[in-house]
């Protein structure tokens, strides 16, 4: 579903953020992709969606290049922000029909998805609000039900747990599970490890641009909790 | 408290104009943008200042010296008041400066001040560089003696104050009526516009060119320039008096009106500033929200909805590119009212056109006086910028950056096209046209309209601001704007000027030739970077 070999991004000023970078996600798969703050992961991330331009290397989509073909790859994607500033001068149902415009989605599909997720996600009653007046976690929610809306084939979120509540939590988990079932794949970065460890059936741990460990989720814990892989592999790292 | 003011102050001024992000800022593009940028600034202020100092000495010239110090400090404090009026309520209620300032152990008082006084410290600059050079002018020509440069550095001090007090008192407002409605936005934006039209319309009925009678052209227009800033703004003729006669009682009653105004705008707004700023940030919420029926659109359609909402949300975005447009129906208007060929200025019967053989002129510029007013500003000039923060949702959805540049394009000329189609009507009422007469007052607008259209969006894809916290620094002060302004005046005056210089039978070859280039540079600028490769 993802395939990432050799990503290289260098940023103007010189500063390497993703080195060679390589790896594979299949379809079914709820990808961790872990790191301390600065180690690439919201690059990689940026990357894969099309933000950011990168230097060499190749990222393909379902098959499809995101170099050659990016309007494909996001056709088939979705993708949060860690921080989803989202148009505040909309209301949300406006957002969410923008966004199934864009994605063009039926009308009665439309409203049946968005029925059912802002009610899962318990914000139907906030619809008709402009997106200003929402809370971050609010805002969260809304770009998570843009963001299944078309029901993606590769969701790509960063930090999507931060801002949000125990219940959105929970109900992210199952809605990434469902996705994931459904044939779709999970790829996201964080930085709760206990959440990775339980819910990933993959993991990838990135320091200072360049992979240090990837695999299932058993292969690189193993005996040891993800806690303890973590601090050796990257915090080792960062101190050579 | 001072200790506080100067401590916020420094805060907003250590980013004016985007210095501190520069000076820190390891991005060699950004650095060069921002030199080329400042040098281009430079030219454009020896510009300003050649022209402040040319019409001093057009003044002496005229034996009318002792007009320089009021009209300059009254053209001064207009420039300073409508430049202050479109941004006082960003500047003053900026939404998230406020969050982040009033949790600290700093003053109501202190946060206000610190804001108003960003704005002081900018428009001081402006009004030391006008005034100063117009001083020069006159301390050389007309060797004052010392009141002079005691009052006029006293006065030059102070002058700003006055405008952006009225500015932010009627700002401060708007923002107080606005902010407790639903779409607050909107009624901001139509009583911004109702406030500018109406200044604009009372300077226009208030003018009384037809009835002064004077045996000279040149004397009339500096007696006539004397009476209106008089009229129209007191305190520069208190300046103006205060310098040059060093009449002191004017003096005393321009700082006391400077210093009081101020003191008792600051006073109320005190008591007001914290609710105002907390109902704009609470917004009229729905609970009763039930899903109806769903309407669809293709992508373009989506896009241009969207980019039509995002417009109509920014209060100083309308203010600032419907200035132009709005212009470019009182243009003609103002011709339509005053009936030019029966305004008569000189003693005797005699009207200013005809003296000035300037009927013939005027109809042939028109439809590039048209041109020129929604040439400078399009929205489409900072549309991209606009985005801000949010310009990840278009980056990472499946479209086409054509389709995104089509619908900010189509937003721009959905905005304008009301506008064009009232002052084309009102021009064709007023000059009464040929046949050929009115396919360029026709097509010479449109193609320019156009033009700029594509023009913004190029010159914004090629100087975007997307970490801004404020709409006023990308609307007012970002390079694409600045640029914007630039490409406008310069391709509508350029031709303009050099058909005032035609000669005669060479007009319908050059209108032809100027709506061909223009298309063509439309044509070759979308073509390099609206289309996907």
């Amino acid at each position: 579903m993802l395939k990432i070999q050799n990503l290289t991004k260098t940023y103007t000023e010189g500063k390497v953020a993703v080195d060679n970078l390589t790896l594979q996600v299949e379809p079914g798969d709820i990808y961790g992709f872990i790191g301390h703050n600065g180690a690439g992961k919201t690059t990689t991330i940026k990357s894969i969606v099309g933000i950011h331009e990168f230097d060499r290397g190749e990222i393909y989509v379902n098959g499809i290049s995101v170099g050659e073909n990016p309007i494909s790859c996001k056709q088939v994607m979705a993708y949060i922000p860690d921080n989803p500033e989202l148009y505040d001068y909309l209301t949300g149902i406006q957002y969410l029909n923008f966004i199934a415009d864009i994605y063009r989605i039926s009308q009665k599909e439309r409203q049946e998805r968005i029925q059912k997720e802002a009610d899962d996600f318990e914000i139907t009653h906030a619809l008709g609000d402009l997106i200003s007046s929402y809370s971050h976690g609010m805002k969260q929610k809304l770009a998570l039900i843009g963001a299944l809306i078309h029901k993606p084939k590769l969701l790509v979120l960063d930090e999507p747990f931060v801002g949000l509540d125990p219940k959105a939590s929970l109900l992210l988990k199952e809605k990434m599970r469902e996705l994931c079932s459904e044939g779709s794949a999970v790829f996201f970065s964080t930085h709760v490890l206990d959440v990775a460890e339980k819910l990933c059936n993959k993991l990838a741990i990135i320091s200072q641009g360049k992979l240090q460990l990837a695999g299932e989720t058993s292969y690189v814990i193993k005996e040891k909790s993800l806690e303890q892989v973590f601090m050796e592999v990257a915090v080792h790292d960062t101190t050579d | 408290m001072i200790r506080q003011i100067k401590l916020l102050t420094k805060l907003q001024i250590c980013n004016l104009f985007g210095i501190n992000e520069v000076r820190f800022t390891k991005d060699k593009k950004k650095k060069a943008r921002f030199c080329g940028l400042s040098v281009i600034w430079a030219i454009l202020l020896v510009c300003l200042l050649s022209y402040v100092a040319g019409m001093s000495f057009v003044l002496v010239k005229l034996e009318a010296a002792q007009l320089i110090p009021m009209v300059l400090s009254g053209i001064t404090c207009v420039i300073v008041f409508v430049f202050t009026f479109l941004k006082t309520g960003k500047v003053i209620f900026q939404q998230k400066a406020f969050e982040q300032q009033i949790v600290l152990p700093v003053s109501k008082t202190a946060i206000i001040v610190s804001r108003f006084l960003t704005m002081y410290l900018t428009n001081l600059l402006f009004t030391v560089m006008v005034m100063g050079t117009g001083g020069v002018v006159y301390a050389y020509l007309v060797q004052p003696n010392i009141s002079f440069y005691i009052y006029g550095v006293v006065c030059t001090m102070l002058l700003p104050l006055l405008p952006i007090t009225v500015a932010t008192m009627i700002g401060v407002i708007i923002t107080a009526i606005s902010c407790r409605m639903k779409y607050k936005s909107l009624v901001e934006t139509a009583l911004t516009m109702l406030f500018m039209g109406g200044v604009i319309g009372a300077s226009m009925f208030s003018s009384n060119t037809g009835q002064i009678a004077m045996e000279d052209i040149l004397q009339s227009l500096a007696r006539m320039l004397e009476q209106q800033i008089g009229g129209m703004y007191p305190p520069a003729l208190w300046v103006g008096n205060a310098m040059v006669s060093g009449n002191l009682t004017d003096f005393l009653l321009f700082i006391i009106t400077s210093l009081g105004v101020f003191g008792v705008f600051l006073f109320c707004l005190q008591k007001c500033f914290l609710s105002i700023c907390t109902a704009l940030s609470t917004n009229a919420g729905n609970k009763s929200f039930r899903l109806t029926e769903l309407s669809t659109s293709s992508i373009l359609k989506a896009l241009w909805k969207k980019e039509i909402k995002r417009y109509f949300a920014s209060p100083i975005y309308v203010t600032n590119t419907m200035m132009g447009y709005f212009l470019m129906v009182v243009f003609p208007a103002i011709f339509l009212i005053a009936d030019l060929g029966n305004i008569n200025i000189i003693n005797g019967a005699k009207s200013l056109e005809q003296t000035l053989q300037m009927e013939a002129v005027i109809r042939k510029m028109f439809p590039f006086l048209l041109a020129i007013m929604p040439s400078i500003m399009p929205t489409t000039s900072v549309s991209i910028s606009m985005e801000g923060k949010q310009w990840w949702i278009l980056q990472s959805l499946p479209v086409s950056k054509e389709k995104i540049i089509q619908a900010k394009v189509l937003a721009d000329l959905t905005v304008v096209a009301p506008f064009y189609v009232v002052s084309e009507i009102l021009a064709i009422i007023t000059f009464r046209p040929s046949f050929l007469e009115m396919v360029w007052l026709l097509v010479i607008p449109a193609v320019y309209i156009l033009f700029s259209a594509v023009a913004g969006i190029v010159i914004n894809l090629h100087f975007p601001v997307f970490d801004w916290e404020n709409e006023t620094v990308v609307v007012k002060q970002s390079a694409a704007t600045f640029f914007v302004m630039l490409v406008g005046a310069v391709t509508c005056g350029i031709p303009m000027g050099i058909l005032v210089v035609l000669p005669e039978g060479f007009e319908m070859i050059y209108m032809a030739v100027v709506i061909l280039l223009v298309l063509g540079g439309t044509g070759v600028l979308w073509k390099s970077k609206c289309v996907d490769r």
